[in-house]
């Protein structure tokens, strides 16, 4: 009663009040070595855009938010209950340290500064592609990857997929190696012949196949 | 119900001029009743005279006797005449105030124990293994004996125990007009418990002549000021009965231009407190509370402020998890309360009021942060209200259609108004 009372008058003064921003609480790990794919739990203290309306019986919730490490795009875009929501951020950073921003689909934007820190990483020296029968386009194939190098067996990051013709790739980035092995699906939309898949870290090491006919 | 249906008009000695008085209660419990009405016609100019208590006049045609809390039995006498009448014709109105008390009996152990008093049965009681037992009884003024009957192991005995009750005989005198024509004079009214006659009487006046006009009570005697007196008084009464003495006194002169007003009772307070629920739109249906204090003026019509708390909620599961909404309104209401319908111990009110109802909506959920958020809106009220008076308590029904405007932010849609149904009780201060 008494806090009723209080809100009251508060009320009073203030009228209906806005959602807050969301709060971005913290980020654990809150560090990464340049190399690795790190999965990072980011705790987020907020209201997802609500409404509800008594004469319909029904309310809204817009589950839609946006998880930026720096300019990078990560986490699955939907709110997950508790608040914590889980990503994995690639090794796409280069040494530094990078804010945490989380969006809500109203425009609501909360931001933990320079909260996750990129060290130095442990990069392979190449990679190599495995050979590539000819493929179709449009259809799903596996390639294997494997970092090498003094480091090569310890690499746990991910690299970007690109076809010598410049053509599509999807996806353009690659799933984290595990041990620096990765069997990786790709699909290439567009018939071509003599294509040749290449891999790159952001170090600029690289790996490329056998030239390959992709078949329509 | 059965009270009502003992309503009876009590009226004076025949004579047709006089007021005609509904008096209603027609007995009072004492302790429990606190107030008579009486309803009163044929009168423009109205006076009394009491044998005790206060008596308001509400209106022309309405006046509120206030009982005494306690004492014993006995009959209350009330004298009320017309003073444009010349001469007047009095109304006398008497009103038995009946006493409550536990009889003491002294039996064989664990008797089977009643009462007999005034044709009424009390019990039974059961005595205790020492062979006593009290009886709660009633008793009306006059009982001075009441009839006890044991029965223990197929043995009955009666027995009469006194009472102890005062004697109930009261005498009310009054003169009239005031003040009193030197040259016309005036009138001396006299009544009496139990009702007198002329022979019955013994007067004593000084300043004034007094010449009996009717034998028949109430008594009524011609009243001729003496030459230079400035006031008549005169005592009265039973013969045999010194306690029943009682005085009287006018002055004499000139009258005043215009008849003094009656005073009016004293505003009346009360606090009430109430419950129950409302159904506005949709999802929109809740209980609600109200504190209430109010002030009445004439027994009618009074102000009443309140303060209230309704409260509705609503959950939905949705996608993510339990969301929960709820909204707490805080109206705080200036009321106009008047009755409209009595008959008692059945009042009929009606309620109008308004006033600024500040609300909090609440947001929690199984999956966010909850949030709150506050605002102010205003509420319009009206209630009809039945109420049962019992002393001075009054528990009530009343049903009734709140207003409100929607409570609308980018979080909550929801309009509270509308029919809600509450019960309560009021408590009327001293």
């Amino acid at each position: 009663m008494k806090r009723l009372l209080l809100a009251a008058l508060i009320a009073t003064g203030c009228g209906e009040e806005a959602l807050p921003a969301p709060q971005v609480v913290s980020i654990s790990p809150d560090s990464a070595l340049a190399s690795n794919a790190t999965a990072v739990s980011v705790k987020v203290d907020g209201v997802l855009p609500t409404s509800v309306n008594y004469d319909q019986t029904a309310d809204t919730v817009d589950p839609r938010v946006s998880l930026l490490v720096g300019t990078l795009a990560v986490g699955t875009g939907s709110w997950e209950p508790g608040g914590t929501l889980n990503a994995v951020v690639p090794s796409l950073l280069a040494p530094g340290a990078y804010d945490v921003q989380v969006s809500f689909a109203d425009g609501r934007t909360g931001v933990l500064s320079q909260a996750f820190k990129v060290a130095r990483g442990n990069w392979p020296t190449s990679y190599t592609v495995s050979p590539i029968a000819a493929q179709h386009a449009g259809v799903p194939f596996t390639v294997e990857l494997e970092a090498q190098g003094p480091n090569g067996a310890t690499f746990e990051g991910n690299v970007t997929l690109q076809t010598s013709a410049g053509g599509l790739i999807s996806p353009s980035l690659s799933a984290p190696f595990s041990h620096g092995r990765l069997s990786q699906t790709v699909t290439l939309p567009s018939a071509a012949a003599g294509v040749v898949l290449m891999v790159a870290d952001l170090e600029g090491h690289i790996g490329r196949s056998k030239a390959f006919d992709v078949l329509p | 119900m059965r009270r009502l249906l003992l309503l009876s008009w009590l009226a004076g000695a025949a004579a047709a001029a006089s007021p005609r008085v509904q008096a209603a209660p027609p007995q009072v419990l004492l302790g429990r009743d606190h107030e008579v009405r009486l309803e009163v016609q044929g009168a423009e100019q109205l006076r009394w005279r009491t044998s005790e208590g206060e008596l308001h006049q509400l209106d022309a045609h309405h006046l509120v006797w206030r009982v005494p809390d306690s004492g014993a039995p006995r009959t209350a006498l009330l004298l009320l005449w017309d003073a444009s009448d010349a001469p007047p014709e009095p109304t006398a109105i008497r009103i038995p105030l009946i006493g409550r008390t536990e009889l003491q009996v002294d039996t064989e152990p664990l008797a089977t124990v009643t009462v007999e008093l005034a044709g009424r049965s009390f019990g039974p009681r059961t005595a205790n293994v020492s062979g006593r037992v009290k009886v709660p009884v009633e008793v009306p003024p006059g009982s001075e004996t009441a009839t006890v009957h044991a029965e223990s192991n197929g043995r009955a005995t009666e027995r009469r125990v006194a009472l102890g009750t005062p004697p109930d005989v009261h005498v009310v005198a009054a003169l009239s007009p005031h003040p009193l024509d030197p040259d016309q004079g005036g009138w001396l009214m006299v009544a009496g418990v139990p009702p007198l006659s002329s022979k019955q009487v013994r007067l004593n006046a000084t300043g004034a002549q007094l010449q009996v006009e009717g034998g028949v009570d109430p008594l009524r005697y011609e009243v001729k000021p003496l030459p230079d007196a400035e006031e008549v008084a005169v005592t009265a009464e039973r013969l045999g009965a010194p306690t029943s003495r009682t005085m009287t006194a006018a002055a004499v002169g000139v009258p005043p231009p215009s008849a003094p007003c009656p005073a009016s009772p004293p505003p009346k307070v009360y606090a009430a407190a109430a419950a129950g629920g409302f159904r506005g739109m949709g999802a929109a249906i809740g209980v609600e509370g109200a504190l209430r204090a109010g002030v009445v003026w004439g027994e009618r019509v009074g102000l009443e402020l309140e303060v209230g708390l309704r409260h509705t909620g609503l959950t939905q599961l949705t996608e993510l998890g339990t969301l929960h909404s709820s909204i707490n309104v805080l109206p705080v209401l200036l009321s106009v309360r008047g009755v409209v319908l009595a008959a008692e111990p059945w009042r009929l009110a009606l309620r109008a009021g308004m006033g600024p109802a500040p609300y909090e909506h609440r947001l929690s959920a199984t999956f966010q942060a909850p949030f709150r958020e506050g605002g102010l809106t205003w509420q319009v009220a009206g209630d009809a209200e039945g109420a049962y008076r019992i002393g001075r308590w009054e528990p009530f029904v009343e049903l009734g259609y709140a207003y409100s405007p929607r409570i609308q932010t980018p979080q909550v849609d929801a309009r509270l108004g509308g029919p809600r149904l509450l019960a309560g009780v009021r408590g009327w201060l001293p």
